[in-house]
């Protein structure tokens, strides 16, 4: 009987976390895709050439920046 | 940048190109800061061979004209830069239509945030109010 009741206790309170994480879900993950950045790899100026005249139509601006 | 000017123009169509390499010792791909530039109009390259600041080096005695006051430049790689353009650039032989370029980048800024000002202002006003 106590063992019932400790598993029933335990699916409980993992239905109660998956519940929690579902509920956050599309909100955190909505906000991750504006918040995450991601770092590329440019092999040639060339490649900078092909985005910059791509966004033809924007003011760009290019950053020249080190990491420290 | 992100909170003085990127957060300032939300709804400011424009494009960020921001180029990383190595400058000092300490530098290395993975000490990027990723938190840094987060809006979503910036693109992040890693330029291992510094390519790009070697380029823009040698040709900044045709671009001298557009240099923001407070700027200064003499060097082999240009870095700690930034150099904003029109929407009517174009990328033949070298970027057309360049408005105004700074470094370093904190010296320039002042420069930056008229020009961002003058192409933008107008849509921030207009933009709702929260």
């Amino acid at each position: 009987m106590k063992m019932k009741w400790r598993a029933l206790v335990a699916a409980f309170g993992l239905w109660l976390a998956f519940s929690a994480i579902g509920a956050r879900t599309p909100s955190n993950a909505s906000q991750l895709i504006y918040a995450a950045s991601t770092l590329g790899d440019l092999k040639s100026v060339e490649e900078l050439k092909t985005l910059f005249n791509q966004d033809r139509g924007k003011p760009r601006l290019v950053l020249l920046l080190s990491p420290t | 940048m992100q909170t003085e000017l990127l957060a300032k123009y939300p709804n400011a169509d424009l494009r960020v190109y921001a180029v990383w390499f190595n400058m000092f010792p300490g530098d290395a791909r993975s000490k990027w800061p990723p938190s840094l530039l987060t809006d979503n109009r910036v693109i992040h390259r890693w330029d291992e061979g510094k390519l790009v600041g070697i380029w823009y080096s040698g040709h900044t005695n045709e671009i001298r004209a557009q240099l923001s006051p407070g700027s200064s430049w003499n060097g082999d790689i240009l870095w700690d830069a930034y150099l904003f353009y029109g929407a009517d650039a174009r990328w033949h032989d070298a970027p057309t239509n360049l408005i105004h370029w700074g470094r370093t980048i904190v010296a320039g800024r002042e420069t930056l945030r008229q020009d961002f000002e003058r192409l933008f202002g107008a849509q921030r006003s207009a933009s709702p109010q929260r």
